[in-house]
């Protein structure tokens, strides 16, 4: 898998897509291909969170500790993200991801992510933007 | 020490100077005989003179004990030629002994003094060392002194020979004329009493210099042990303007000197040249009004031609003497502390007295006062006692006092009043024997010693030699021969080959186990085991000193890549194969398949370039890489084409400088429209390299096609088979059945590419590494030695401070005393190393040393309740002192299961 085909699974990201091409090209580059093996978490629930996620291929479970039990929240597919709140706070991770099968994805560290927002004020009010319309949706 | 320098001379080697002088006056013999016989020659064979007619014979070399030789004058020629040879040869040999007697003469005194400050050195209180630079010492203890060995050979012998010389020239100018002799005289005089005098500054010159050059070695060895400091503050140019104003006041004095040593030089010889011309004037007067006979004159200004010699040299000798005793005094002057240690103190333990020998207890602090240089209180009439077997918390911050008994404990600083007792022994007459071995303390201060961690670990047991060590025959005649010199120059015979660490004071030897597993037991508990497996890890295997480890560690890697494909982990490692492209390690890497091995012959790597480049070029392989390099270039500029050249995102892009995308953008306008073939070499190369670096994982341009791999594959089958031999050994080929030398331990055995996008890669290789190692016990233990023969790198400079502070701590625990004193050992480590760690010593000091005390002053409180009693320190007194209930604790797994 090539840079533009991490740009295409990133633009079809709806958080990513007030982003411009070029900046979320550079976005693609300074992220961090990584393979999960099956059962290795992408992160822990209670863990300090400094990534985001994109899965390129396979499937994780997110699940969280409720009562001693795991409960399964959901089940990510291919071109999904998760973890994206770490990209804006320092609040430890919530759930625990664990990759069902092999996985391979795409990891946006914070640090870089507000790098490329500092340089670009107009993408980050198009990301804001479109995070109000998340929130708007979920409420 | 001495204060006269001539006089320490004297003591030393007044037998030796008696003797050479008497060597010295015997030679004088046959030197004047040589003068003699060419006279004697010429006279009598050669001008005929005794041989007037054929068959005259003369009689030579007759004495009241034998009638002489009779000989005529062919023989005489040949007796009297062979005589001088002869006399040649005597006085060559004479020579020779004189030179190298008076140079062996020098050299022992040289080591005596050496050795005698050095002796001092390690006799100097603690205190000392906080006036004292190291480099002013080693400056002193090197250079300053050697002047002194080259003078004492001269010392006694120049003065008897040539004030013998310039008296009898002299006599001789006295004989013949009484004026005259008085007129030599009087010159004489004024030379040797306005010289001396003139060259008085330059002695204060002397003095100055020796000092300034002195301090500058101080500031040079600041310099390198600041270096962190200076670069951390950017203060390299206020060291530059520093060194360069002392190397500016150095020059000046320098300068100075000079001017007036020749200054001298022009006076000595004017004065030298103005007798003459004295005798020519008066001697010429006298001669003409007829008072003296013309060849009386003659032979006085003859006989004045032996005067200035000697005596010039008496005055350099003077000189030289006044020089060497202003350098004597400003060492002393160092070396001549008022506290030092009595010798007795660190008297070698050789006959084993105290190697058993336990204090007695208990270990007390009576009334203790302790004050700083500046005489502030730092302890503050203190009066404490601990018991036997006791483990005692100190707590307290850092001006409480808590660190200032441990330090007094430790012998680190002296009491001002009241005492330290062991019993009813005062600690501070206790020879070091004792309290060096039966207190062990330590504190986060580290020193290493360049050298091996394990020698530095085993640093501490090395207190006395303990055999003597079995030489063959030329070895023991070459070490008796050394302790004789020794003897000779007040040194010690102490066999540094001799073994020095005795295995009764190290903690948690056995029989089985050996060094090695008291070692792993410290450093375990230590927490150490890890650290020094990753040091072997990283180790360059040198050729021949490791036997079969190399085929061990092959033989590993097969298992690794097993064990890989068993638990269906084969993907983390991406092993070299002949047959294909690693897609983890660069372009290059996958080029070359080997490791260059680093060369200094320029010529051979240069040609090793050209044929890497002929082949390229016969497999087309360069002409895809020109197009690859452009092809970055483009994805790079798209990339990058709108940001500033200091974007942080320019980092990911290692492959690029900033800085050199000005460089890449003219060549990609001059490159991009014109044919491969008319490209010219420089920048055809410039894009090879470029694309050299590139690894598709890393940048995913997209770049790296089948083609291209198979160019690869195919131009470096053709590299290892047309190589010629001379170019083979610039290259360590991937050989999945051979050790690769020029690589580490960890790379030989992984054998390939970690692929890093696998989370946790590197620890899961490492995991199984040491999974498969745990079952050959054998092949760990070597590795793990290897680690252990790690090089600390000066001061220690090699390892991290938390290292640091573990292995000092380790060798203290290494070593069996009655009390241990921890002051705040391990405070670079995060609290739950340190607790750890505390949970560990005290469990294993528990277990291997009976009664063993600790007195631990601690850097976090909570950890007091591990101990049996908890001491608190406020204000420089104690302020609480009270018995903890026990606490049941457990060590580490691995501690408890090796104890």
């Amino acid at each position: 898998m090539t840079l533009n085909d991490e740009l295409a699974v990133l633009r079809s990201i709806p958080l990513f897509s007030a982003i411009r091409p070029e900046t979320l090209r550079l976005l693609a580059f300074a992220s961090t291909r990584m393979i999960f093996q099956s059962g290795q978490n992408l992160f822990s629930e209670g863990d300090s969170s400094a990534s985001a996620y994109i899965l390129l291929s396979g499937a994780a479970t997110i699940h969280r500790q409720i009562d001693g039990q795991a409960l399964t929240i959901d089940v990510v597919a291919p071109h999904d993200i998760v973890g994206q709140t770490a990209l804006f706070c320092n609040k430890p991770r919530q759930v625990t991801v664990t990759a069902n099968g092999t996985v391979e994805a795409l990891m946006i560290s914070k640090e870089r992510f507000q790098e490329l927002m500092s340089c670009c004020p107009n993408t980050l009010s198009n990301i804001l933007s479109e995070l109000g319309e998340q929130l708007s949706l979920a409420s | 020490m001495e204060p006269s320098f001539t006089r320490y001379i004297w003591t030393h080697t007044s037998r030796q100077q008696i003797w050479i002088l008497c060597v010295v006056m015997v030679s004088m013999i046959p030197y004047y005989l040589a003068f003699d016989l060419p006279k004697m020659i010429i006279n009598g064979p050669i001008q005929g003179s005794g041989f007037e007619s054929v068959g005259d014979t003369q009689t030579f070399f007759s004495s009241a004990f034998f009638d002489g030789l009779q000989l005529d004058r062919m023989q005489a020629l040949m007796v009297l030629s062979l005589g001088f040879l002869s006399l040649v040869i005597i006085n060559g040999i004479f020579k020779y002994y004189i030179n190298t007697y008076k140079g062996l003469l020098g050299e022992r005194l040289l080591r005596r003094v050496r050795y005698e400050l050095i002796d001092r050195v390690l006799r100097f209180l603690p205190v000392e060392f906080k006036r004292l630079k190291g480099g002013e010492i080693s400056s002193m203890i090197k250079d300053e002194v050697e002047p002194l060995g080259g003078f004492t050979s001269e010392a006694f012998v120049q003065p008897v020979l040539l004030g013998g010389q310039a008296l009898t020239a002299l006599a001789f100018i006295f004989v013949q004329h009484v004026w005259l002799g008085c007129v030599a005289l009087f010159m004489a005089s004024v030379q040797m009493l306005v010289i001396p005098r003139l060259r008085r500054r330059l002695l204060v010159l002397g003095r100055e210099r020796q000092l300034k050059a002195r301090q500058l070695a101080g500031r040079v060895t600041e310099i390198v042990d600041g270096i962190d400091t200076i670069h951390a503050n950017d203060t390299s140019n206020y060291e530059r303007a520093d060194v360069a104003s002392r190397l500016g006041v150095l020059f000046r004095i320098r300068y100075e000197i000079y001017q007036r040593k020749f200054k001298v030089k022009f006076l000595n010889n004017f004065l030298a040249q103005l007798t003459p011309f004295l005798f020519y004037m008066i001697g010429g007067y006298l001669a003409i009004t007829g008072r003296l006979d013309v060849g009386q004159l003659v032979a006085v200004i003859t006989a004045y031609k032996e005067l200035p010699g000697p005596l010039k040299e008496l005055i350099d000798w003077d000189m030289a003497r006044q020089d060497v005793q202003v350098k004597y005094e400003q060492i002393v002057d160092q070396f001549d502390v008022e506290h030092i240690l009595p010798r007795d103190v660190q008297a070698l333990d050789s006959n084993g007295e105290h190697v058993g020998k336990r204090l007695d207890k208990p270990l007390s602090a009576v009334n203790l006062v302790i004050e700083d240089e500046g005489g502030a209180v730092t302890l503050d009439g203190v009066t404490v006692s601990i018991e036997a077997g006791q483990r005692v918390a100190v707590v307290g911050d850092a001006y409480s006092g808590a660190n200032v008994l441990a330090e007094a404990f430790g012998g680190v600083v002296k009491p001002t009043r009241g005492k330290i007792m062991a019993g009813k022994d005062n600690l501070s007459v206790l020879p070091e024997s004792v309290t060096g071995r039966r207190i062990t303390y330590v504190s986060s201060d580290t020193y290493y010693f360049s050298g091996s961690l394990q020698e530095n670990l085993m640093y501490g047991l090395k207190h006395v030699p303990l055999n003597e060590v079995e030489y063959n025959d030329k070895g023991s005649m070459q070490r008796l021969r050394e302790q004789q010199e020794a003897m000779r120059t007040g040194n010690p015979d102490f066999d540094l080959n001799s073994n020095w660490i005795d295995v009764e004071l190290v903690n948690g030897y056995t029989e089985a186990g050996g060094m090695l597993g008291a070692l792993k037991q410290v450093l375990s508990v230590t927490r150490l085991i890890d650290d020094v497996f990753d040091f072997a890890l990283h180790t360059k295997i040198e050729d021949q000193e490791e036997g079969d480890l190399v085929e061990q560690v092959v033989a590993l890697r097969k298992r690794v890549r097993d064990e890989l494909e068993s638990t269906g982990l084969s993907e983390l490692i991406i092993p070299f194969d002949i047959d294909r492209y690693n897609p983890q390690a660069e372009l290059q890497d996958n080029l070359v398949f080997g490791i260059l091995v680093e060369t200094v012959d320029d010529q051979r790597s240069q040609a090793g370039t050209d044929f890497l480049r002929y082949t390229m070029a016969l497999t087309g392989l360069d002409r895809l890489l020109v197009d690859m390099g452009m092809s970055i270039a483009e994805s790079a500029r798209e990339l990058f084409g709108g940001l500033e050249e200091n974007h942080p995102f320019f980092d990911r892009l290692d492959i690029m400088e900033p800085a050199d995308i000005p460089r890449y953008r003219a060549l990609y306008q001059r490159t991009r429209q014109i044919e491969f073939s008319s490209i010219s070499e420089e920048d055809r190369y410039a894009w090879i390299d470029l694309a050299f670096q590139y690894s598709e994982p890393r940048y995913r341009f997209g770049l790296l096609d089948e083609r291209v791999m198979d160019k690869v594959i195919e131009t470096r089958k053709m590299l290892l088979e047309t190589a010629p031999e001379s170019l083979r050994t610039l290259i360590a080929v991937y050989d999945p059945e051979q050790y690769l030398k020029p690589a580490n331990l960890i790379d030989n055995i992984v054998f390939g590419k970690v692929d890093h996008r696998f989370k946790d890669a590197e620890r899961q290789v490492r995991g199984i590494i040491e999974r498969l190692l745990s079952r050959q016990p054998a092949l760990y233990q070597r590795i793990f030695c290897l680690g252990l023969s790690f090089d600390v790198g000066s001061g220690g400079r090699r390892l991290t401070n938390a290292q640091r502070q573990k292995f000092n701590f380790a060798r203290a625990l290494l070593r069996r005393s009655d009390y241990y004193i921890f002051n705040r050992p391990i405070i670079g480590l995060d609290q739950v190393q340190q607790e750890q760690i505390l949970r560990n010593t005290l469990y294993f000091l528990e277990k291997t040393v009976a009664d063993a005390a600790v007195v631990w002053v601690l850097a976090a409180q909570q950890n007091a309740r591990y101990l049996d009693r908890c001491i608190t320190f406020r204000d420089k007194v104690i302020v609480k002192d009270m018995m903890l209930e026990t606490f049941e604790f457990s060590p580490d797994s691995l501690v408890a299961e090796m104890l």
